[in-house]
Parts: C-alpha cells; structure tokens; sequence
C-alpha cells in the first residue's frame, strides 16, 4: 500500500483522523506537508540544516495541537507557513549571521553543464539576495513569487492587509533587482 | 508608443527575476529521509500521549476487569449503580399508588387462594369425602 493512500482525504479530516490516533493519517500529513515547510524554510533561511530543524520543529506544534484544531478557522496550510516563519524569525534573531548553505555545483562533464552552472549561480545570488531582505519583505516575495500564493493568501498568513503585502512584495522585488544588478554580467545577463 | 514604459521595466528589473523564481520554484529543498523518519515519529509520539491506551489488568482479578469493561467501565457502573439504589428505596418506601398498580398487574396475596388447582376435587368436597 502506498505511504499517502489518502489522497482524497481533505487536509483537516486527516487532522481529525490524526487526532483520533489513525496512524495512516499520520503518514499522510507528513508526506502532505513535510515538503511544503522544508521548502519553505529553506528559502526563509537558505541553510538547509537549520531549515530542518525549522520543519521538524513546525510539523511537531501541528502534532501537538491537532486534537484542539479549531475546524473551520484556518487552513493547516496558512497555519503551518504562520508557524514557520515565526521560528525562522526566532533563529535568525538568535544567529544574526547564519551561514548560507554552500551548494556543491553541477559535474563538470555532466551535459548541458554551462546552462546548469549559470542556473546554479542565477540560483544561490538570488538566495543571497533574499537573506538580505528585511524578514517582512523576503516573507512576502517567498510567499507570493515562489511558493506562488495569492495576496488574500498571505494576508492571511501575515495577518496584514493585502495592500500591505502588495506594497511588501513590490519593495521585496525592488530591493531583489537593485541587488542583483551589480552582478548583472557574473549572471549571465546581457544587454540585449 | 510604450518606450517609455518599457525602459523603465528594463531599469527597475535588470535581470530576470520572474526567470530566477521560476527556476527557484522547480528545485525546492527536498526534506531528507532521515528527517522524515523523524516527523513521523514526532507524529506517533504525540498520538500515544493524546490517544487512550488500554490499561493492564490487574493481576488476580482478569474475569472481573473484564466483565467490568464489557459493561462499558465506569460511566456504565454509575448508571447501574443508580438504577439498583432507586430500586432499594423503591423497596423501602414505594410512591403512593405504586403498590396498588403493581397488584394489578401482578395479583395480591388473596388471589393466590382462589385458584383453583384441583378442580376434581369440587365433587368431593360436595360429597362430603374431604372436609
């Protein structure tokens, strides 16, 4: 039988299911949102080690608080992005200079390896990038560019208006290119 | 004419950031098996503290422990315990009306003499033979 043969099963059921100590459920929700919070972490922290943490940290607080999940007044998926970037703010406060995780680049003798390298490169400048945003505006670019959110969405998450996360998106992005420009050419990016 | 409009793209976002998400998008960070592994256990844990476990039986008494679970534990005791306090007092001190309505149903102490069990027996008393 197949770890996730649940599928159908819609988020907060498997959380019922969870709470009443259906051990498929358990597997289900792992597999459901394990990913999405590493993930998300990840580009919160861009140290992979500590995005780890992050996530085994996050999916515990949802274990914990299932049997009095409140049905009906949050989605576990704004709840667990709610939750992530609490800690990923905590750990970044605590370790003002957290190490951006050294990715190893592509095999020199892999194929198409010059277009993997630049990408690799576009890849970890853009990670760079976002570590230097403020935590508000790299919150809002992840969440809107690359977890690919609605604004309605992460107003929610943020608790804040969706003007408020358009205007922190457009300063986020702003704040992106002004960074990136300056390596412009080391990018890859030409004039044309 | 968007020129202008155009320029000021081209100023604003000077390398492709739309490109760069996108490419970001498609290679997440991939959670580890090992961290996996430990989630779920994270998970079993926390639904062994929240589900109730069965308690061991008591040793010498299993038949009873047994019985008394079958009848639903103590949330049934307490009903039956109250339903054979009610009928003690009932015993003891029965409501007006209660006793003549159970004599309805089931007879009073004088009807058990008129049965009659041998009914043969009428000729003879008639007769004189039993006195």
């Amino acid at each position: 039988m197949p770890l996730d043969a649940m599928t159908d099963v819609s988020d907060e059921a498997l959380l019922v299911l969870f709470a009443n100590g259906d051990q498929m459920a358990a597997r289900a929700l792992t597999l459901r949102f394990t990913p999405k919070v590493m993930a998300h972490a990840y580009r919160l922290l861009g140290n992979h080690a500590e995005a780890e943490d992050v996530t085994q940290e996050s999916m515990l607080r949802l274990w914990k608080i299932a049997p009095d999940w409140r049905q009906g007044e949050a989605k576990i998926s704004t709840w667990l992005y709610r939750v992530v970037a609490n800690l990923c703010t905590d750990r970044l406060r605590r370790k003002p200079g957290l190490a951006l995780d050294a990715v190893p680049e592509p095999e020199d003798n892999a194929p198409g390896v010059t277009e993997r390298i630049q990408d690799h490169t576009r890849e970890v400048a853009l990670q760079k990038a976002l570590n230097q945003l403020p935590e508000r505006q790299r919150q809002a670019v992840v969440l809107r560019h690359i977890e690919g959110l609605t604004n309605p969405e992460i107003a929610a998450i943020m608790e804040i208006s969706t003007e408020a996360v358009e205007s922190l998106t457009a300063r986020g992005k702003r704040t992106l290119a002004a960074k990136l420009a300056g390596q412009r050419n080391e990018l890859g990016y030409s004039d044309d | 004419m968007n020129w202008g409009i155009a320029m000021t793209e081209r100023k604003f976002d000077p390398v492709d950031l739309d490109h760069l998400f996108a490419r970001v998008r498609e290679h997440p960070a991939q959670p580890s098996a090992d961290l996996m592994k430990r989630v779920l256990t994270d998970a079993y844990d926390a639904q062994a503290a929240v589900t109730p476990v069965t308690a061991p039986q008591l040793p010498g008494a299993p038949w009873l422990l047994q019985v008394f679970r079958e009848l639903g534990g103590w949330p049934s005791m307490a009903g039956l315990t109250t339903a054979a306090l009610v009928g003690v007092w009932l015993g003891i001190s029965p409501p007006d009306g209660l006793v003549a309505t159970a004599d309805s149903f089931f007879g009073t102490d004088d009807d058990a003499y008129l049965i009659d069990v041998a009914p043969e027996a009428t000729f003879e008393i008639a007769e004189g033979f039993l006195q």
